[in-house]
């Protein structure tokens, strides 16, 4: 924003002596954005800032505690064990009184890491046996109600990934301490994730296209990109495939319905992670290997469902925006691999066929939808993708060195070409 | 959300944070000053493995050994199922986990101990035993300043190979809640 406003006030002379624009609606622009700057309150920059120092005065504290540990008596490390925790908790209530994002942001997030430091400063005083799960399960849900009374996402943020370190860590133990069961741990970490999303919500509504819901979507969709495999125990893990597939699909669907504004590919990390695993797994679909090792499960097709649903209605909503290409193409891609897991057995040779026609398609939608954007990037996807997989099946061929030699350059020279082309398209269409 | 709201929420959250860390510490006061006490021995370690940054990890004997269920019709229990196991003094003087309980025993010390999986049935002799599992005692750390870690770390590796060495922690036992108080290795008590 603060770019963009930059580059507004410098031309607005230019627009006055060229007659463009008269004095008074360029004061009144002039006016307009400057009380607009002053409502915005601190940039990105500030706020980082903020929770990296917040972060890091705290870590610095436990370290110099840890450190001289041993000089002191129990009660003066019970003591000490609870005064980061106090610290934050009155520095959160100053800035809950006082208002202000910068300090909220920061006394957020050191309040938050305080309350991991105290329990398990006070876990080491009295020896205790140690169970991570519950810790890091205890630590996330004490911590989240900071997320919304002092309206801070780094404590989202933190909240997010305290989700996919509990999943992780109970996977490796089996369980969460108290007579876990394996079957409650994809619940469980869904419903983790979800605890956060009203915060993102309200912000989402607020302002779709601000830094802030940006690194959130971020976190969150590694969050549960990461968590899924170890959230899903053994005979279902062969249906990620299927929900990484969905999920992919809606992700780059939902970013282009609703954060469309964003200036790059970067400012969209829906599109930008859900195009990232559509072209993947695109591309290993066209793999005979690949096919042998997915199975279809029942009790786990609830996300692939979920997840294909919300894809098609998406879909459905662009197609009547006037997406007619790619949201069809995105839409298909769980269908189509559900359709293809049936048949590897019985016909491997149509199902690789129809995987390369789908990869081929897809490259053609991205590029289409790119010219149609004046998107150059998403053009450029297109290509890659094209481009990847003219050189896999190079690679997988018994062909000699001198062919596939020949074929890596047409393919680099025609990537070359098709860059050249995109960009002039792109500049005619613009 | 209005103010008054706010600030309520706000003390409730605070409340939570400072009760936890405070609500353990004050159990395990309280079984260090009412519980009895008890020693468990040690078990041979895999000398590589027992310490993990600051403290020592601790394996016990009586984990080797699968303790049978106080109800005979219990065939199988889940992995990681909390249950309740009533503690005997062997004549060695250490302490040994007799019977495995689904409610807490009423009378006589116990421990909340977490099942690890159901005892196989490997010679032709176990098969009219009754169904045991084996455990996981809740307290398998040893912290100590990292100045005298490594140190331990081989006293205790050493200690732990060796069979007939005297090394074993004592703990505390109140109303199943364990209080590790020391680990000693041949007879001396490493203090943290």
């Amino acid at each position: 924003m603060h770019k963009e406003v930059t580059w507004l006030l410098g031309e607005l002379k230019g627009l006055v002596s060229g007659g463009v624009l008269d004095e008074s609606s360029a004061e009144r622009l002039r006016v307009h954005y400057a009380q607009a700057a002053a409502a915005q309150g601190p940039g990105w920059g500030m706020i980082l800032l903020s929770i990296a120092g917040a972060a890091l005065v705290g870590l610095g504290v436990i370290l110099i505690f840890a450190h001289n540990w041993e000089n002191w008596t129990p009660g003066v490390r019970v003591a000490l064990s609870f005064a980061p925790l106090l610290l934050g908790q009155l520095a959160a209530f100053y800035t809950l009184k006082n208002g202000g994002r910068l300090w909220q942001e920061g006394a957020g997030m050191f309040t938050a890491l305080a309350i991991g430091a105290s329990i398990a400063l006070i876990a080491q005083t009295y020896q205790f046996g140690g169970d991570l799960p519950q810790f890091l399960l205890v630590w996330t849900l004490l911590a989240l109600p900071l997320i919304y009374l002092l309206d801070s996402s780094a404590v989202a943020a933190l909240c997010w990934l305290g989700a996919l370190g509990w999943v992780w860590a109970s996977q490796s133990q089996g369980g969460w301490g108290d007579s876990a069961q394996t079957p409650l741990r994809l619940p469980a970490f869904l419903s983790l994730l979800c605890l956060p999303l009203p915060h993102l919500l309200r912000h989402i509504r607020r302002d779709r296209l601000s830094a802030r819901v940006a690194w959130m979507l971020r976190v969150a969709l590694v969050a549960l990109a990461l968590g899924l495999p170890a959230a899903t125990s053994y005979p279902h893990s062969e249906s990620l495939w299927f929900v990484y597939a969905s999920l992919a699909a809606a992700a780059v669907l939902a970013g282009r319905l609703y954060f469309s504004g964003a200036r790059r590919l970067w400012g969209n990390p829906l599109e930008a992670a859900g195009l990232f695993g559509v072209f993947v797994i695109a591309l290993l679909a066209t793999y005979d290997e690949i096919w042998r090792h997915v199975r279809l499960s029942s009790s786990f097709d609830v996300l692939p469902f979920a997840f294909g649903s919300a894809a098609l209605a998406l879909a459905w909503k662009s197609l009547r925006q006037g997406d007619r290409f790619l949201a069809p193409v995105l839409a298909a891609l769980t269908p189509l691999l559900y359709l293809f897991s049936e048949l590897a057995y019985s016909q491997p040779a149509m199902v690789s066929g129809f995987a390369h026609l789908y990869a081929l398609a897809l490259a053609a939608a991205l590029i289409r939808s790119g010219l149609q954007q004046a998107r150059l990037g998403l053009a450029n996807q297109g290509v890659a993708l094209l481009a990847a997989l003219v050189l896999m099946r190079f690679f997988d061929s018994d062909l000699s060195y001198i062919v596939r030699g020949v074929g890596f350059i047409v393919t680099g020279v025609g990537f070359f070409v098709a860059i050249v082309w995109l960009r002039r398209r792109v500049k005619v269409g613009a | 959300m209005n103010t008054r709201l706010r600030y309520g929420l706000f003390a409730l959250a605070c409340l939570a944070q400072i009760a936890v860390p405070a609500s353990l510490m004050l159990k395990h006061e309280q079984t260090r000053t009412d519980g009895s006490l008890w020693k468990f021995q040690t078990a041979p370690v895999d000398p590589a493995d027992p310490f993990r940054g600051r403290y020592v990890r601790l394996s016990f004997a009586a984990e080797r050994e699968a303790v049978p269920m106080a109800d005979t019709g219990l065939l199988y229990i889940a992995y990681d199922t909390r249950m309740y196991a009533e503690l005997e003094a062997g004549a060695d003087g250490y302490a040994r986990l007799v019977r495995l309980h689904q409610q807490r025993p009423t009378n006589g010390d116990y421990l909340d101990v977490f099942v690890r999986q159901m005892r196989f049935v490997e010679k032709k002799e176990d098969e009219g035993l009754p169904p045991a599992a084996h455990v996981h005692l809740p307290f398998d750390r040893y912290y100590l300043p990292e100045a005298r870690a490594p140190q331990v770390e081989r006293e205790y590796a050493d200690a732990a190979r060796d069979a007939q060495a005297n090394t074993y922690v004592t703990v505390r036992v109140r109303n199943g809640h364990a209080a590790l108080i020391d680990l000693v290795l041949d007879g001396r008590a490493v203090s943290p």
